[in-house]
């Protein structure tokens, strides 16, 4: 004679709980994450962006860690500084810290290459100045000043440019801190749309520098050979 | 270049294997494509190892401040898709993967505990503004559980389709240094994987498709 497994929970705490019920859950925790508000450590960071914090320990694993594969890339690599600051976001505990200190270091590294490019422009400038000044000591007939002006507006431009890259950065990093502090959805949209306006002006006024440039040079080069 | 992210501060749901598979798939498919292990426990590098293959590349960051050089090298160098295994767990590295991403796929087994380990990364995700989606895996080829839990991760977000069911093509491929698409090219483990990739190469190429037309196939 066959046995009949009863295979339902007797307790009624032993209910199973639906997965529904449960991502509605998840839901709201996620929507009251969002809104977390660690305001003493984004303000401590505000204030001290150095802030000492204590190191990770790394994670133990129970097999021996097969070896990692450096990368070595001398343009793109961060500095020390920055690869501890990595680690030490770890410890941190905090992901709006750690969110604050990924836009810093994005932007760190985009204006680092911003840099680096304009400043390859400027020596590209600067050949295109001397071949100029070679070729009219070599009895070379042309505009002998035309590449020194576009020189000389390609150095104003650079100066111009850091500035407002500047600008831009510290303008995304303030954004990035106020907006892990804050409240409500209200304040999250308005510090969203000032952002969204601050970007506007900014690169309103990188596209009005650009213009400058181009019309200097484009003046220069008209006037030469009228 | 495209840059996918697994995460999921869950263990074992499954973000080594899905990267290795989809990365295989979208090689096959003709694209240039590595795998960037920012996961300590070295999964695919062992992978790469037992594979005695150079493609697709796997490099290794052992520090989340690597994980953008990494990605601009590969870029510099041409790959079209750079896949980020990420370790299970909420850290500075897979934060950097999310901020960096396309798009983040978050692997998740029909059962409460994976559902809920999503919090921190979803919270992660949305505050960095970044698309996501939920692939179910290790599923049971049918059922109701199945059904609710699609139900459940469409309300959250996207769902990647078809559910990648549980098979042991995924492991023994996974043994065996291959993708799922190469060790059984002919199995259903193979063509999931390779419609899952389709899916997400559709996400990644068009951008995002509505999400109530997810959501209606999902619980489909």
């Amino acid at each position: 004679m066959s046995k009949t497994r009863n295979r339902r929970p007797t307790d009624d705490n032993a209910v199973r709980r639906s997965l529904v019920e449960l991502t509605a859950a998840v839901r709201q925790a996620v929507e009251d994450g969002l809104l977390e508000v660690p305001a003493s450590r984004v303000a401590a960071l505000a204030e001290h962006p150095r802030l000492e914090r204590a190191t990770e320990k790394p994670e133990q694993t129970d097999t021996p860690e097969p070896p990692i594969a450096p990368i070595r890339t001398a343009a793109a690599e961060p500095p020390k500084k920055q690869a501890s600051r990595g680690r030490e976001s770890v410890a941190s505990g905090s992901a709006a810290e750690m969110m604050v200190q990924i836009a810093k270091d994005y932007q760190n590294n985009v204006l680092d290459s911003i840099k680096a490019g304009l400043n390859a422009a400027l020596d590209h400038a600067k050949d295109f100045a001397e071949t100029k000044r070679a070729g009219e000591a070599a009895g070379d007939i042309g505009p002998a000043n035309d590449g020194v002006n576009a020189l000389d507006a390609a150095v104003a431009f650079r100066a111009e440019a850091i500035v407002l890259m500047q600008a831009n950065v510290a303008a995304t990093v303030n954004y990035a801190r106020d907006l892990a502090g804050t409240r409500t959805a209200a304040e999250f949209v308005e510090l969203t749309a000032t952002q969204a306006r601050k970007s506007c002006e900014l690169m309103l006024k990188q596209a009005d520098a650009v213009k400058s440039l181009g019309q200097a040079v484009a003046k220069d080069r008209t006037e030469r050979k009228g | 270049m495209y840059v996918l992210a697994l995460v999921t501060q869950k263990g074992g749901s499954g973000k080594s294997t899905l990267a290795v598979g989809l990365a295989v798939a979208a090689m096959e498919n003709g694209e240039r494509v590595a795998l960037v292990e920012a996961d300590p426990q070295g999964t695919i590098w062992r992978w790469k190892e037992r594979r005695g293959d150079s493609y697709p590349r796997v490099d290794r960051v052992s520090d989340p401040a690597y994980i953008e050089p990494a990605l601009a090298r590969l870029k510099a160098e041409g790959t079209w898709l750079a896949i980020i295994d990420t370790a299970a767990t909420t850290n500075a590295a897979a934060l950097r993967a999310i901020a960096r991403s396309d798009l983040c796929l978050i692997p998740a087994r029909p059962s409460p505990a994976d559902i809920e380990a999503a919090v921190p990364t979803l919270i992660a995700i949305r505050r960095l503004n970044r698309r996501f989606a939920f692939i179910l895996n290790q599923t049971p080829a049918r059922g109701g559980r199945l059904s609710e839990a699609a139900t459940s991760l469409s309300s959250l977000g996207h769902l990647a389709l078809p559910y990648v069911v549980q098979r042991n093509d995924h492991q023994d491929a996974l043994g065996a240094g291959l993708g799922v698409t190469e060790y059984a090219p002919e199995g259903k483990a193979a063509e999931e994987m390779v419609a899952v990739w389709r899916w997400v190469l559709k996400k990644l190429v068009e951008g995002t498709v509505g999400h109530e037309q997810d959501a209606k196939q999902a619980a489909y």
